[in-house]
């Protein structure tokens, strides 16, 4: 009886051991500020590609909150909207990419076929994201492809919205 | 003076440089109107089609025939459509089976040839229940059977697509199998060679087929037959066929990327040589053939890791025993021989199933 | 003097280099071919990295659904329905050096598989791509050749 008690204590500090060491997690939202992808024109029938940097904003976060960079554990994607220009309405499929120089491409987001007339457009989030937080701290860039229906001669750029969910470690 | 000129070129190389690097312009809508800047590479046919189940590079798994019964004939001279020998000893197995190793390796891949080779081990343990007494004298068969019987292997495959369309496929294998363990082996006289040759024709993405010319053992002695491919996936992608006749036929059900189903059969078949039953003179053969009618489940577990699972019958189609010159070398018998056998053993039928786990090929 | 023409040498130095420094890797951009003549990819560079694009496919539509091929053997099911059409197959290629591009990855739209892949540039027409499994001989090699598009 006397032993089954030990191991029972034992069995729970053990729990809480573990509890305790894996540290509270907080999530935050983060919107960032939009991003700029462009490319030169003209632009063919078929794909084209636009690029962006991803800017500083989770680094400005972080200080704001007083947070440093290894207490942030993961970065998701919550939501990705695109605007554009009238002219690139003649645009089949969107995709969005990101990649960096330290980690291999990641599909973000994508849409297929773009809703006809709307010039502000939601993607559709990619279920799998994984570790995100090295392209969002180390100066990842954001690679939107797009097939268009038709040639454009003008110069286009899109504006991307990103709202990332933070997962920070206290 | 010099200085300046040189400057003056070299500059100008630069500027030159850039103007070639701001001027490309790719038309992109006319990616159907090229033109091959060398000579365009020979097309030759995959020797795959869409859907078929993954091909295996290393292959571990564990094969088990559930309870069963076994009756071993006196040694004697038996004609050879005789079904059944003077009974000499029965025994009820409780189980037999054991682990199957099988690797496939390229050692050249290309799209122009694809020469694999590789090894096989499989172990086949009898387990005996009982052995119920038939008043009869021993003649240790099921002793040495009990020692298990083991088959080790090598093979080579060599895949030659003539063109676009036509292929030569050719397989040879050299196996030693009998009862002895990988301490003790048996000597390298008693291997056995089986060899295979196709040409084929793969007109499409979903069809193949092939005929051709084996030596075999999978009915448990050395046959000569024709053999017939037809490997076929259905325009929905759901459906196929894998077929190597008359070793092996299956229809194939894909549900997604990483599940598939396999129903059909397999012939499997060795000779093995018992050596506690052979002497200086003549070396006893266990001739072993199989008719396994299954159902295969295949699943990918993570990246190119698969599964399987094997339920099925197995029908024995033969487990008679030869006496051989002991100089190793075999006799052809085929369907319509008329050498006599030594012994004619029977298997009753069992439920059988195998899992396995596999590295495959892309 | 003497300081000036140091000056120009060292200018003269700089000009010389930078205008032989164009990466050696950037070879690899442009039309390519693989041997079944089944797709045209697109090599480009990105950052520091070269990934190829599909830009043609030889059999666009889809025979099941008359419509353009999707990815539909994505493993993630939510990535399912982003055309072949522009689907980059090729990504995050390095140039090592002595004409091989390394540590990229190429996808098999026809099986949802990923491979690690190894580029060998034979000349300045043809490729190696070889895309395995671990290890470089567990794979398989096909043979891409450069195409130039017919201008207009």
């Amino acid at each position: 009886m006397k032993l089954l008690n030990l191991s029972r204590i034992i069995l729970l500090l053990t729990v809480a051991f573990l509890i305790a060491s894996c540290g509270k997690k907080n999530k935050e939202k983060l919107i960032l500020e939009p991003i700029t992808l462009s490319a030169e024109g003209p632009y063919f029938e078929g794909p084209n590609s636009f690029q962006g940097k991803i800017g500083l904003d989770v680094t400005k976060f972080l200080q704001e909150k007083g947070y440093k960079q290894d207490q942030l554990k993961d970065i998701k994607i919550l939501g990705a909207s695109v605007s554009f220009d009238s002219l690139a309405l003649n645009i089949q499929d969107l995709t969005l990419q990101v990649v960096s120089e330290k980690e291999s491409m990641q599909k973000l987001a994508f849409i297929n076929p773009l809703p006809s007339g709307n010039q502000n457009i939601q993607l559709s989030i990619a279920k799998e994201q994984k570790d995100l937080v090295s392209y969002f701290l180390g100066g990842g860039i954001l690679v939107l492809d797009g097939n268009f229906l038709k040639e454009i001669e003008e110069n286009l750029s899109f504006t991307l919205n990103l709202e990332l969910e933070l997962t920070l470690k206290e | 003076m010099r200085y300046f000129f040189l400057l003056c070129l070299f500059w100008f190389q630069n500027s030159d440089s850039f103007a070639q690097l701001d001027s490309i312009v790719e038309d992109f809508s006319e990616y159907d109107n090229v033109t091959y800047t060398d000579t365009k590479s020979k097309v030759f046919c995959s020797p795959k089609i869409f859907d078929l189940s993954p091909q295996r590079f290393v292959s571990v798994a564990f094969d088990a025939q559930l309870p069963h019964s076994l009756s071993v004939s006196e040694i004697g001279n038996y004609l050879p459509n005789s079904k059944e020998g003077i009974i000499n000893e029965k025994a009820n197995l409780n189980y037999v089976g054991g682990i199957r190793l099988y690797a496939n390796i390229p050692v050249i891949s290309k799209n122009s040839i694809v020469w694999q080779v590789g090894l096989n081990y499989w172990d086949v343990n009898y387990q005996v229940k009982n052995r119920p007494l038939t008043g009869s004298s021993s003649n240790l068969s099921i002793d040495e059977i009990q020692k298990g019987l083991t088959t080790a292997g090598l093979h080579s495959t060599l895949y030659k697509p003539l063109n676009e369309k036509q292929f030569i496929l050719l397989q040879v294998s050299a196996d030693l199998n009998g009862n002895y363990s990988i301490a003790n082996p048996q000597s390298l006289n008693y291997l056995r060679y089986s060899a295979a040759l196709l040409w084929g024709k793969r007109p499409s993405d979903r069809k193949q087929w092939a005929i051709g010319i084996s030596r075999t053992y999978r009915v448990g002695e050395m046959n000569y037959i024709p053999v017939f491919m037809y490997n076929w996936t259905s325009p929905s992608r759901k459906w196929g066929t894998e077929i190597l006749f008359p070793a092996r036929a299956h229809v194939r059900k894909k549900f997604n990327p990483s599940n598939l189903m396999l129903i059909g059969y397999e012939l499997e078949g060795q000779t093995y040589r018992l050596n506690g039953m052979s002497d200086q003179n003549r070396s006893l053969e266990l001739r072993r053939g199989e008719l396994r009618f299954r159902t295969e489940f295949q699943k990918k577990l993570f990246g190119f890791i698969w599964g399987s699972m094997q339920v099925g019958y197995r029908n024995n189609y033969s487990y008679k025993a030869d006496y051989l010159n002991n100089n190793g070398s075999d006799f052809y018998r085929g369907f319509f021989g008329k050498q006599n056998y030594a012994m004619i053993n029977n298997l009753t039928g069992a439920m059988y199933f195998q899992v396995g786990i596999h590295l495959v090929s892309p | 003097m003497k300081t000036i023409k140091k000056v120009f040498a060292t200018t003269l130095l700089f000009f010389f280099l930078t205008s032989f420094s164009s990466d050696e890797g950037d070879r690899i951009i442009g039309l390519w071919e693989p041997s079944n003549g089944k797709a045209r990819i697109k090599i480009e560079k990105i950052g520091p990295k070269y990934y190829g694009k599909i830009v043609w496919l030889k059999e666009p539509l889809d025979p099941t659904t008359n419509a353009p091929k999707l990815d539909k053997n994505n493993p993630d099911e939510s990535m399912r329905d982003i055309p072949l059409k522009g689907y980059r197959m090729l990504k995050d290629f390095i140039y090592i050096e002595k004409d091989e591009w390394k540590e990229g990855t190429i996808y098999d739209p026809e099986s949802g598989s990923i491979y690690s892949c190894v580029i060998n540039m034979k000349d300045e027409n043809t490729l190696d791509i070889r895309g395995y499994i671990g290890v470089k001989a567990l794979g398989r090699t096909d043979v891409w050749k450069r195409l130039m598009v017919n201008k207009k």
